[in-house]
């Protein structure tokens, strides 16, 4: 499962934080989610699904055809992040 | 033949614990239900978990004060501020602007930053409970523990010195008594404004190391904003926390097994915060939001200017979402619950919320380990009629 995030969509309630601080933390500025672990192992997989759902603005979603990624090594992961954060917004 | 009556806001009780029956029979049968409010505006209440979520998460409908009719109280709003027109008031603000003003609080209030500060909440439930150690038995949790604990804690994050809160306590207590006449909410709002309005200027000439003096050096807010956004932090975060604390007790004293559990295995005390705020569900009446436009709603077309009322404790009972809802289950996985609230509006001090309540139920369970009602339950005083529901004092010995 491959997770984004959008920040501009995140009202900063802590919620994925609250509940999988591993793979979300929180901007220490303004609180917004930042993505520790965008591909989640499948041990993990419900509860991520749970702080999709739980995330009260939408902010959280799995990136769709996705489900199968393989897991990207360790210097993937930043530039992933950076293009998620760089993203368009809706 | 007349048109069939609609019907107004069920709010009584038949158990202390639930919510109206009636919440439950409309949730079967018709979540989304015309309302009849106590203006004589006709809107609508919302009873179904997936309904509320629609309606919280969709920027179609308004948060705006002066757009929403109150469901119950006429005086005591959901959340209206007793002035039109306060800047700083994000509450009642819509995305983008109110956006601007809740990020400006949200890193002050994320989860890393209130659990660094539960160490000092620990220290003022310690505090409170040597204090009760010395006071006669039984003893009230609500005087004694419940209320003061949130008071403190907000008073400390926000830097304003208790004794001057406690000077000015009663005041609030005035302003949310639902009693209170439209003169007397407008009279102790402005007292309250006017007291936080002094202390911002104090930090404003002297800043310390606290939520108002950094929301000064933003640069970003006029006086009167950081007051608003003072004002509501202090009038959101007291009662609330309060009730959930005292009532919380109540509810594990009162299933003794749950209580066992926690006492049994420590760790539960975070599963269960999220069953009691999804059981217990104190922000009784709900909230509404009211629609700019129309919109199409399960079915229903929902007219612009109408209100929508989400009943808050009838959602976090929805069977299509919790398993045996009306089971209190500490053991259960319920932090979908609504209980703040949901969408963008959701509380905003959530996490303190939940750093105050894990700190009270351990600090209270470990020091306390013959903790009882002083009194027959069917005797304990519930604040039937009030925005937050919960108990009016709690005679307990230990």
């Amino acid at each position: 499962m491959l997770l984004q995030v959008d920040r501009a969509r995140c009202c900063g309630s802590g919620m994925c934080t609250l509940r999988a601080p591993a793979i979300f933390d929180q901007n220490e500025e303004d609180g917004t989610v930042i993505l520790l672990q965008p591909q989640v192992r499948e041990s993990d997989e419900n509860l991520a699904a749970e702080c999709v759902q739980n995330c009260p603005s939408g902010a959280i979603s799995v990136v769709p055809g996705a489900t199968f990624a393989k897991k990207p090594a360790a210097g993937n992961t930043e530039s992933l992040r950076r293009r998620l954060r760089s993203a368009p917004t809706s | 033949m007349g048109a069939p009556a609609i019907r107004i806001m069920p709010i009584a009780r038949d158990t202390v614990l639930d919510p109206p029956a009636e919440l439950a029979e409309l949730r079967n049968e018709e979540p989304l239900a015309q309302l009849l409010y106590p203006d004589g505006h006709v809107g609508w209440l919302v009873t179904s978990y997936q309904l509320a979520r629609a309606v919280l998460q969709d920027s179609r409908f308004s948060s705006r004060p002066e757009l929403r009719h109150s469901a119950v109280h006429l005086i005591l709003g959901d959340g209206k501020p007793p002035e039109a027109d306060v800047p700083g008031m994000f509450v009642g603000m819509d995305p983008p602007e109110h956006t601007k003003y809740r990020r400006l609080i949200t890193g002050e209030l994320s989860v890393r930053r209130m659990r660094e500060l539960e160490p000092k909440i620990e220290a003022t439930a310690r505090m409170l409970v040597d204090r009760m150690e010395e006071s006669p038995r039984p003893a009230d949790l609500v005087s004694g523990f419940a209320n003061p604990l949130p008071s403190k804690v907000i008073c400390d994050l926000l830097g304003i010195a208790y004794g001057d809160w406690e000077k000015i306590q009663p005041v609030s207590a005035r302003m949310l008594r639902t009693d209170s006449t439209a003169d007397e909410v407008l009279s102790c709002y402005r007292t309250i404004f006017g007291f936080l309005s002094d202390v911002v200027a104090a930090k404003e000439e002297r800043p310390e190391d606290d939520l108002i003096s950094g929301l000064i050096e933003t640069g970003a807010l006029s006086h009167t904003e950081v007051t608003s956004i003072a004002f509501q932090l202090f009038t959101a975060g007291n009662e609330t926390t309060s009730n959930m604390i005292s009532l919380g007790i109540f509810t594990l004293l009162t299933h003794s097994d749950q209580l066992d559990a926690i006492r049994e295995k420590p760790a539960l005390v975070e599963p269960a915060i999220e069953e009691l705020l999804r059981y217990l569900t104190v922000i009784q009446f709900g909230i509404s939001r009211a629609a700019l436009e129309d919109v199409e709603l399960g079915g229903t077309t929902i007219k612009a200017g109408q209100t929508v009322t989400v009943s808050l404790p009838a959602v976090n009972r929805d069977p299509g979402r919790f398993s045996d809802p009306d089971v209190f289950d500490v053991t259960r996985s319920a932090s979908a619950h609504l209980a703040f609230g949901f969408g963008v509006h959701q509380c905003v001090a959530q996490q303190l919320a939940r750093s105050e309540l894990r700190t009270a139920f351990r600090v209270l369970l470990e020091r306390m380990p013959d903790l009882a009602l002083a009194v027959p339950a069917t005797e304990v005083p519930m604040r039937e009629g009030a925005i937050v529901y919960g108990v009016a004092s709690l005679p307990i010995s230990w």
